[in-house]
């Protein structure tokens, strides 16, 4: 570890939890999470040199997260990765506050991965629609069209009784 | 802010609560970028001496710098010969998670594909509906439903913008170029024996290989090499096991397996892409 530049290191042991929480949003499950929070977390590592002092690593590695996913996402179109999908016996056997995580994640999944960047980002990451948009390189009326069916179809797929006895 | 948006934080806050125990970020970028500067530093199938030191240790193939052994130089050389012709491609998967010592959620997956790796053709199509062209730069998805673009049945992604997988998540949907560089990562090759198919004959190798030994994956598997020196059979099983925090509850480990069985070396392959009116990106 002592290769490993301390200022750095400080920002991963600050920040890493909240990008890791981020990341299984987007993909759906720790494992993948954390192999795509360490694989962004190289990248930034390979930037963190000419990263300015007072610039945002936060806004540098969620935008090397979103591209790397969008990337893994394009070479995983062959068919869905395994460990994405527990079996129903084990997910019964959850505590009710696991179960709910596997739950929202799987609802998460079934969305069409920009849907998901975007509610992701926007009611997990709380960035404005027009960051969201600069992050995912479309329009912010594109951003607010991704929010609206996202959410409604988040919906759906919950249930709408399970929305509405878990969520408000 | 409207209830909606309400209900989609506290569910989005519920669903980061169930983190798993035992994820250090710090330790795995260390080994990340350990494994990072190793990638993009080899030249060839070099392992590090680490992983040589074990596989002597087990007095098998060891590899060293600038010196390849029989085993693991035919089995990737034959690998990459055949992935540098035309090519019949059929593929079985399956997976099962054990979970109390039982297995569970059995999984299969068939395909097949016809590829001509030098003019950048694909074509594949699997039962389960999956179905895919790469033609003229661009890799063709067809998705039934598409809630981006409605009416419009083909996703198309330019075929430069597909990156490597990641070491560990990438096994299970790995392409064969990406399971060749995987194997050329085995710390063991041996001579399995004698094998034989329709009109060919051949050797079988074995491999095997514990990778990021911080989260356990075990590699292991068979590649098929004919007289010819081109591969006719891959099989290649990955196991995770169980670490903490790796899976929840009860659930002990993953195990995947993919079979490819090559045939019609050499074929012309024709590949047309969908309609334009039936594209969207």
């Amino acid at each position: 570890m002592a290769d490993i530049d301390e200022r750095f290191a400080a920002y991963v042991r600050d920040r890493g939890e909240h990008h890791l929480r981020v990341a299984v949003l987007l993909t759906g499950d720790w494992h993948a999470a954390e192999d795509l929070v360490q694989a962004s977390l190289v990248k930034l590592y390979r930037a963190w040199p000419k990263l300015r002092v007072d610039g945002d690593p936060d806004a540098y590695l969620r935008r090397i997260m979103v591209n790397t996913h969008r990337s893994w996402w394009r070479a995983r179109w062959r068919r869905e990765t395994p460990a994405g999908e527990l079996p129903e016996t084990v997910t019964a056997d959850f505590a009710d506050g696991q179960a709910l995580a596997a739950q929202v994640r799987q609802a998460l999944r079934a969305l069409p991965r920009q849907q998901r960047a975007v509610l992701v980002l926007r009611y997990f990451a709380d960035l404005p629609e027009a960051e969201v948009a600069a992050l995912l390189g479309c329009s912010p009326g594109t951003v607010k069209t991704h929010t609206r069916r996202g959410l409604q179809a988040l919906r759906e797929n919950l249930g709408e009784d399970h929305y509405e006895r878990h969520g408000n | 802010m409207n209830d909606t948006e309400t209900e989609a934080r506290r569910l989005f806050a519920a669903a980061t609560q169930d983190m798993p125990p035992g994820i250090d970020l710090l330790d795995g970028f260390a080994a990340a970028r350990r494994q990072d500067r190793s990638r993009r530093t080899r030249r060839g199938a070099v392992l590090s001496a680490g992983i040589a030191a074990a596989a002597a240790a087990v007095t098998v193939v060891t590899l060293t710098r600038g010196s390849a052994p029989p085993a693991l130089a035919t089995v990737t050389s034959a690998l990459t010969r055949t992935l540098t012709q035309s090519y019949h491609l059929s593929e079985q998967d399956s997976s099962y998670y054990i979970v109390n010592g039982q297995i569970r959620s059995p999984h299969h997956h068939a395909c097949t594909t016809e590829a001509d790796p030098v003019r950048h053709l694909l074509a594949t199509s699997c039962p389960s509906g999956t179905v895919a062209r790469e033609v003229g730069g661009y890799l063709y998805i067809y998705t039934p439903r598409s809630a981006v673009s409605p009416g419009k049945h083909w996703l198309r992604i330019p075929a430069a913008s597909i990156l490597p997988l990641p070491a560990i998540g990438g096994f299970t949907t790995a392409t064969p170029q990406q399971m060749l560089a995987e194997i050329k990562k085995a710390a063991t090759v041996t001579v399995a024996g004698p094998a034989s198919g329709p009109g060919w004959t051949g050797t079988r190798y074995a491999f095997s290989a514990t990778l990021n030994p911080g989260t356990i994956v075990k590699l292991s598997g068979t590649v098929t090499v004919d007289r010819q020196g081109r591969a006719r059979a891959l099989v290649l099983t990955m196991r995770f096991t169980g670490a903490p925090g790796i899976f929840p509850g009860a659930l002990a480990a993953l195990v995947t397996t993919r079979a490819l069985t090559f045939s019609d070396f050499g074929a012309p392959v024709t590949v047309t892409p969908p309609p334009p009116d039936q594209t969207f990106s």
